[in-house]
């Protein structure tokens, strides 16, 4: 089943923090291809929410870019700042515990008493 | 699949004259999107046509892109206007305005003639006039930033003209005080000055290619 586009909206920048924690630097291809393969194929990001997205982070000073010439046209690999990886870290934090709340509220079985 | 060179100048067609982008550093990130996509999409047995169609409509077509642009566009005028305001305000807290003062009355004091002094400076004012001008539009070949660096340059013309004026005929025949001469000469190298350590400052900071 595909996500819904609004419920993406407010993790986008989490999920790239996220992937971009556990891998050094990634190119904004790659982003979708790699969040297409982990989701398998459930959350497919538009072009035209990732770059914007992309492009906030780092004039936030969460990312830093750096360009390099692959097969003869320039790539622009994205990486995270100090300030970013502190960042990602309270961030992917904040995202888990707001979806255990919404499971608790999905499913309130869950709730202890 | 590789794409050929006309598929890749096709793309670049497309994003700089059917889209109209203006932003190198946009053009090219997205020309290396396009083909990395499009190559895997002729893999998958899509028509390169229809590959770039799709990529196009997962942009949001023709206002998605120029909307990406401004977007970026409005985020560097941040940086720069913050840049600039804390060179500004770093003059007010420092030795630096001792030394700015010292060097703006030494420039002054320096030659013998006031008036001769008053048109070299002119001279070398309107050079950096042109060149923070010139620089800024290297920096960033957009559209949008020669127009709001011509709106910010016309607040030179006054003092251009005056100055111009001044390179021409001897202080006592223009109807200004020399003291208010002085003054503005002192604001106008302060702005200069604000302004080269605000480009210097950005260039360290985000090292963008000068083309």
């Amino acid at each position: 089943m595909k996500e819904p586009k609004s419920m993406l909206k407010g993790s986008l920048s989490v999920i790239i923090l996220k992937l971009l924690q556990d891998r050094q630097r990634m190119y904004g291809y790659e982003i979708t291809q790699k969040v297409k393969e982990i989701t398998a194929g459930d959350i497919a990001i538009t072009e035209g929410a990732l770059y914007p997205t992309l492009h906030k982070l780092e004039a936030d000073e969460l990312l830093e870019s750096t360009t390099e010439i692959v097969e003869g046209r320039a790539r622009k690999y994205y990486f995270l700042t100090q300030k970013g990886n502190q960042h990602s870290v309270s961030a992917v934090t904040e995202l888990q515990n707001f979806l255990n709340n919404i499971q608790l509220i999905l499913n309130p079985s869950l709730i202890r008493n | 699949m590789k794409l050929t060179e006309n598929q890749k100048e096709n793309i670049h067609q497309h994003l700089v004259e059917w889209n109209e982008l203006k932003d190198i550093q946009l053009i090219e990130e997205l020309t290396d999107h396009y083909i990395t996509s499009i190559e895997s999409k002729l893999d998958e047995g899509k028509a390169f046509e229809d590959a770039k169609k799709e990529i196009y409509m997962s942009f949001g077509g023709m206002w998605g892109i120029k909307k990406m642009e401004e977007k970026r566009q409005s985020e560097h005028n941040n940086r720069v206007y913050k840049i600039f305001k804390s060179t500004f305000l770093s003059y007010f807290n420092s030795p630096k305005m001792l030394i700015f003062i010292v060097l703006g009355a030494l420039s002054i004091f320096l030659t013998n003639n006031h008036f001769v002094a008053f048109g070299k400076f002119t001279a070398v004012m309107l050079f950096g006039v042109m060149l923070v001008y010139m620089v800024f539009i290297n920096i960033k070949k957009i559209k949008h930033v020669k127009k709001n660096l011509f709106v910010t340059q016309l607040i030179n013309i006054p003092f251009a003209i005056l100055m111009i004026s001044n390179l021409f005929s001897p202080i006592k025949d223009l109807f200004i005080n020399p003291l208010l001469l002085v003054f503005i000469w002192f604001v106008m190298l302060f702005y200069y000055i604000v302004a080269f350590e605000t480009i210097f400052s950005y260039y360290k900071k985000y090292k963008f290619s000068l083309r």
